[in-house]
This record gives C-alpha cells, structure tokens and sequence, in this order.
C-alpha cells in the first residue's frame, strides 16, 4: 500500500516536473517572440553608420571607464589598452586595484608608466581605504587606484567616488570592449536624452579568438567543449532572454562585465551593495525600483549588439565556482527585494521578471535536478512508469538541448559572428549534446549556489586566468 | 502520450535540422559573394582613385550587374569619403554617387525595409545626393514615430539645407537639446539667421530650441551670433542664463568684463562656478584674487571650478601651490592640493 503510494507520489511530482518545463520553454519562445520582431527589424541596419555622428558630436557625454581589478595581472595590460583606444569623444580610465595580491598594480605601473598622485576625493559612498593613487604619464585620462580589499561592489563604489563624469561604466578586469563599444551602449541614453538611465550590451565569449594588442582580429571557436558550451549559453542569454526583457522595460542584469551607468540615479540609490556577491542585478533592481518609486519615465535598456568579449572559465574549478556565485548572488538578491514579488506596484517586474527568475533562473536547476533522480532511481528501482520518465526526458531535450540549438541558429541569423561555415555546425552540434552533460553539471553546482546562499560572505570570483587576453 | 512527445522532439528537431541546412546554403553564398566583392573592391580602388584623380581618362569598368555595381560603389564611395583629407576631389566622388547610387536609393526610400530606408538615408547624407532633396522631404512627411528614421530623415534634409524644415526644427515637441544641435550645425549661415528670427518672433519657444541656438553657436564660435549669446546672460530664467554663460565660456571672450561682476556673488552656485570659468576661459587676470577667494565656497564644484581656472594663469600653479601649503581653510588647500595633483583637462 505504502508503495503504491510512494509511486503515485513520484508520479505526481514528475507530471509537475513535466508542466514546469513545458511552461518554462514556453516563456523562453514568447520571450524570443517579442525580441524576434526588433533583431529582424535592425538586422540589416548599419551600425557604424549609426554612430558615426556621436563620435565628433559634443553632447555625447563624458563617461568615466571603471576596471575593478582583483588579481588580473593576465588580463588588466590587455583590459585597459583596449579601453585607451576606444572610438568615444571624452572619457577617463579608472582601474580599482582592490588589494590584489599579485602583480595587478606592478604590471599597470610599468606599462602605462604610472606616477602617484595626491587626490581630494568626492565621497558619495563609504569604501575600503584607498592607500595610493596613480596617473599615467603617457595617456593622462588613465588612473589607478589602490585600495584595501573590500570586494568588487566596494572597489567600484570606490571607483565612483574617484571619477569625474555624469555617466559611468563598469567593466570586468578580464574583458575587452569592441572600438565602439561606448558608442554604441551610449546611443540610447543620447538618443532618448537622458531618458535612459542604464544600458547593457551583449557579451561575448573571447577564448579562441585571436586578440592582439587588447583588439579582437579574428572571432574563432575554442577547443574545450567546456567553454563552446558557455558561447551557446550567452548566446541563450543574451539573444533570446534579454532583449525580450528589454523590450518591455523589465530587463533585471546588466551584466557585470560591461554596461553603462548614469552616476546620479546610481549615487541617489547608493551605489552598489557591498555584501551580496551579485552586485551587478543587485544595482539594477535597486535603480528599477527607484524609477517605479518615483513615478520616473526612466528606462533601463539592453542593445543587441555583441560589444563586450569576456574570458571564459575554462575549467571545471572555475566554472563551477563561477557558477555558484552567480546562483548564489541571484539568490541574494530575490531575497532582499521580495518584497516586490507579485507586488503590482512594480508592475512587470513585480508581475513577470522577479516570478520568472525566482521560478526559472533559480529554482529550475532545484526541479531538473528533481528529474534527473526520478528518472534514473524510478528506472533503476522500477518505481515511476518508464513511459513517464522518457517523457520527462524528451522534455529536458527539448527545454534544454533544443532551445540551445535555436539560439545558436538565432545568431547565425543575425549576428553571424562566426566567420565560418563550420564553426555554426560545431556550434548547433554541441548545443544538441547540452541535456546529456553540460546542463546536468550545470543544475547541480547552480543546486549548491543555493545552498550557499545562506552563507554570506562578499568575495572576488576566484577564477583562474589564463589569460587569453595576455600580452605575455 | 509518449508517441506525441516523441514526434514534437522529432519534429522540432527536423525544423532546425532543415533552417540549419538553409542557414549554412545562405551562408556559404553569403561568403562568396562577400569574397567577389572584396574582389572587385581591391581592384577598381586604384584605379578609380586615379580616375577621380584625373590621372586616368575613362572610367574603370565595373562588374556586369545592377546588385553588385551598387554594393562595390556604395562600398568604395563610402571608404573614399571616410578617408579623404581633401585628396580626392569631392565633386567627382559626388558625380559618382549620383551616378551610381541616386537611383536605388530613391527606390529604397519607397520599397526598402526599415533597415535599407535608414542605410539609404546615411549615405544620401554622406554622399551629399541633392538630387534626391525632394525624395528626402517627401519621406519626412510620411513619417509618423520619432524614430531613427525620423532623426535621419531630418539629418538629411538639414544637411541639403532643406528650409521646410525649420519650422519642425522650432516647433516640433519632443526633439531633444542635443539633436537640434546637430540639425543647426548642418545649416548653412542664411537658415541660421531665418531660425534666429523666429526664435526671436515666437515669445513662448520651447527652451530646449533656445538652450540648443546658444551652446550651438558658443561651441563653434560662431560670430555673427555673439552678441544674442551675451544678450541672453541678463535673462530672467537661471537655466538660460547658465547656458549663455557656458557658450561664452566656448566663446572664450566677453564684450565687457564687467558684467561678471555680479555673477561672482551670486546666490546661485551654478552661477559662481561659471562665473569662475569664464574669468579664466576669457583670460581675466584681474579677477585672480576674486577666483581665490572662491576657492572656500561651500560648493565643491564651485571650489574646483575656481582652482581649475586659476590653473589657466601663467602665475597659477604657484598660486595654487601656496594655496596649499599655507592657506588657513582646509577646502581651499584641499582643492589646490588636488588641482596641482590631478592635470586632468578642463571638466566638463
């Protein structure tokens, strides 16, 4: 009797399983039908044509470049030559050295030939102590500061005190920003006059592509399954999840290797949170709720373009530490504005986007991990109807494998980065082999993160560089 | 149950098997024709170069092909103008764009997707194709949402100083500050006059068309606009004001100095720092003990501004230095402290 019960039980749970990932692949085809229409409209538009004014133009505002830097010396050389020769009419370079305890500072210094300064610093927020302060002699729009170890949210809140223009971006130590990145991110502000508060652009994976000199030459594939995996993750992300957000003004994460800040609705909402390892979302929910609070028509918006190229994890270390501080930090900061969730004061962002990360950025690993027990114990002790369990099978083929595989076609279709025929084969292939080992090891380290949640700590990624962006 | 997953799975998967086979199709023709393309771009460059030099009497042949003529054209033109420093003579580059390309632009104004209108519409701006002004205004009027389209459209017709358009560039709700800047700094100086007049005509223009008229012309300097600029600082409204003072500040002079006087005691703190920036962007040394004195406001840009300019002297830094060192008020030697630190350019 208990038996029957047990597996009218497990029957159960698998139907709901079955449901939740139906409904959840749903929400990814509508998201990718309302950022369908925009991607086909501006397929063909000419980007650089588009931007050729904002370059001479004065009214494109000054904007201060943050590198918070935590143990970069592979990547910061790299990092900061490509931002000194970016196509933008104003702007400085600040990199936070936030008590690294590698070269991070040795190898800035010598480059750019820094020379310390002595500085009166504006202090919107309380940060760590900044011990030096540095100017290049050679490019005088570049600074570094140093200051104590204080985590990444503190050394940009630092980095903000120090900086001097109305609008700011910050950008991870270990990416490379495209010539007309700014640009591009800074368009929309322009063109809406202000009425754009934050933008983010699309970021892409760097590693097997040839970098020189801090500049991409040649977009290529890598050869680790591992990191071909993570470019059809982004491209999942980025292509089909965000600009749908976007669209409709409920975009949560900008994503913290690159986007752009106005300084004053940032210092009005205090800047970043300095305990909570997801700043980056963090900032952004806090800026949507200060815009809704206030009744503002401020927006915050997302560009398709690819502008940013990060490096990517490529072990299994640093991935799944990656990871678990991204699932951690999407925890973190659920919980701190729940307050939100289903409140219709916040609109589609209390209505749609903060149920949609709860139920499907963080709680679908929990529910496929779920199955992936159900599947292979109800198989294995013949306790779940087999018919049942290749359906749910089927269905994390389709939700995950499938929806992949569009995605990587989604690009081919628009973007079309990869120069060739092959690498959207080797792309669409490995996207049909994501249920079967990737997603699984994604679920269970995203499965940790939430146990990690509870333990709270403000900490530095600690991943390993390789460097793909080394000058070395 | 089972069987109809098994053919949506199946089925999905042929869908994207069969849109992967028509990408890669796409695809690889895509890259060949970009391949020919660059081809043929490699080898007329050089000798349209020297056609439009004149070291070459007959025009080079294109490739056989309206799509390809146009594609290599649009292409070539639009690296000749992007990197001509004035070698290339514009109006040869002109005759070939009109030649070339007038024609399917104009068509594309009517026919093209949203994307290939506003592309058209960049280059008819770049090429500088006045023969296709009347298509350019015509489109504008079709126009209804104040899109990209919409701001290239007007960037077109200001650019071939289409003067139907003035009265939008006044008028029209919901341009912003910046882009009717851009729209004046495309009008020759005879509409520059005609906007003057009916901005000074209508009593109740939009401050943003106001605000943009008097950055525009200090930020180029423009001469026959100065005196309206200065007029403008004995407006009653601060933000004019302000924008007046800021132009002068591009201007870099002022008819008489004197009537910054005031603007050094102002209530305003806005009005103190530009005040400062102007004293040191017209060169006034006898305005250096006033600009010290503003070095202990108690708004810290007005300190800044203050110590920024003071920095423009040939005297400055010494000055600032003894700021530093022996000034009796910590925000007066902190700024100093910090101008002397930091050269960083003048502030925004």
């Amino acid at each position: 009797m208990n038996i029957d019960y047990l597996t009218d039980l497990i029957d159960i749970i698998s139907w709901g399983i079955i449901f939740y990932m139906i409904s959840a692949g749903v929400i990814y085809i509508i998201l990718f039908l309302i950022a369908g229409p925009r991607i086909r409209k501006e397929k063909k538009l000419s980007r650089n044509e588009q931007i050729e004014e904002l370059s001479i133009n004065k009214d494109t505002y000054p904007i201060s470049i943050l590198v918070p830097a935590y143990n970069e010396e592979a990547g910061v050389v790299s990092t900061v030559r490509s931002l000194l020769s970016l196509n933008y009419p104003q702007y400085e370079v600040i990199v936070v050295n936030d008590g690294s305890t590698d070269r991070t500072s040795e190898k800035v210094i010598s480059q750019f030939q820094m020379e310390p300064i002595d500085l009166a610093i504006r202090t919107y927020f309380k940060t760590g102590e900044i011990t030096r302060a540095y100017r290049s002699a050679l490019h005088p729009e570049l600074f570094l500061i140093e200051k104590k170890n204080g985590g990444k949210a503190d050394a940009l809140n630092a980095g903000i005190n120090f900086s001097r223009y109305p609008y700011f971006s910050a950008i991870d130590g270990d990416s490379i920003l495209e010539e007309d990145a700014l640009l591009k991110t800074m368009k929309p502000i322009i063109d809406s006059a202000g009425r754009v508060t934050a933008t983010g652009g699309t970021v892409r994976i760097a590693n097997g592509c040839k970098i020189n000199k801090g500049v991409i030459e040649r977009v290529a594939l890598p050869r680790k399954p591992l990191e071909i995996m993570q470019i059809i993750e982004y491209f999942r992300a980025f292509l089909i999840g965000r600009l749908g957000f976007s669209r409709v003004n409920i975009l949560l994460i900008i994503s913290g290797a690159f986007g752009v800040f106005e300084k004053s609705r940032v210092i009005k909402v205090g800047g970043y949170k300095t305990d909570t390892v997801g700043e980056d979302m963090e900032l952004i929910v806090r800026l949507h709720r200060s815009i809704k609070d206030e009744k503002s028509k401020q927006r915050i918006e997302y560009i398709q373009d690819p502008v940013c190229w990060t490096e990517a994890p490529s072990t299994i270390a640093s991935l799944r530490a990656q990871r678990i501080r991204w699932q951690r930090g999407l925890a973190e900061t659920l919980w701190t504005h729940r307050k939100m969730l289903f409140n219709p004061k916040y609109r589609g962002i209390g209505l749609f986007s903060f149920p949609y990360y709860l139920f499907v950025e963080l709680l679908s690993a929990v529910f496929e991990v779920m199955g992936y027990f159900i599947i292979i114990g109800g198989l294995v002790f013949s306790f779940i109807n087999p018919d049942i369990a290749l359906v749910m099978f089927l269905v994390m083929v389709l939700y995950g494998s499938l929806l992949s595989s569009l995605a990587v076609l989604l690009e081919e279709w628009t973007y079309h980065k990869y120069p060739t025929v092959g690498s959207i084969v080797v792309l669409y292939i490995y996207a049909l082999t994501e249920t079967f080992w990737y997603r699984i090891l994604m679920n269970f380290w995203r499965v940790t993160g939430l146990f990690y949640a509870f333990k709270k700590k403000s900490v530095w990624g600690n991943m390993e560089r390789k460097g793909v962006f080394s000058e070395d | 149950m089972l069987e109809l997953f098994v053919w949506i799975v199946v089925g999905l998967l042929a869908v994207q098997l069969f849109i992967l086979f028509c990408l890669i199709l796409w695809k690889a023709k895509a890259i060949s024709h970009e391949n020919k393309i660059n081809e043929a771009l490699n080898s007329l460059k050089p000798q349209y170069i020297e056609y439009i030099e004149g070291n070459r009497p007959a025009e080079p042949s294109l490739p056989r092909g309206k799509s390809i003529q146009t594609m290599v054209m649009e292409k070539m033109l639009d690296e000749f103008y992007s990197s001509n420093d004035g070698d290339l003579e514009e109006r040869k580059l002109n005759q070939l764009a009109e030649k070339y390309l007038s024609a399917h632009y104009r068509r594309t104004l009517k026919r093209g997707s949203w994307a290939e209108r506003i592309n058209a519409l960049y280059f008819i701006e770049d090429f500088y194709l006045l023969s296709l002004r009347e298509d350019a205004y015509r489109h504008f009027l079709k126009l209804k949402k104040q899109d990209e389209e919409f701001r290239q459209c007007l960037r077109v017709c200001a650019s071939l100083q289409e003067d139907r358009i003035l009265p939008v560039i006044v008028e029209k709700e919901g341009l912003s500050t910046g882009f009717i800047k851009e729209l004046l700094f495309r009008l020759n100086e005879v509409l520059m006059w005609e906007i003057l007049e009916i901005i000074e005509d209508k009593a109740d223009i939009a401050e943003n068309v106001l605000f943009a008229f008097i950055t525009f012309n200090g930020e180029q300097k423009n001469e026959p606009f100065f005196s309206f600029v200065e007029k403008k600082i004995y407006d009653e409204r601060k933000e004019v004001r302000l924008k007046a003072m800021n132009s002068l500040c591009n201007y870099g002079k002022i008819s008489d100095s004197s009537i910054l006087d005031p603007f050094f005691g102002s209530e305003y703190w806005e009005e103190r720092m530009y005040a400062a920036k102007l004293a040191g962007a017209c060169n006034l040394p006898q305005y250096k003990q006033t600009l010290l004195e503003l070095l202990s406001d108690a708004v810290w840009w007005v300190r800044f501004s203050a110590a920024e300019n003071i920095q423009t002297f040939p005297d400055g830094e010494t000055l600032l230095r003894h700021v530093a060192l022996w000034d009796e008020d910590a925000y007066s030697r902190d700024i100093a402290k910090h101008m002397l630190t930091r050269k960083g350019g003048i502030s925004a």
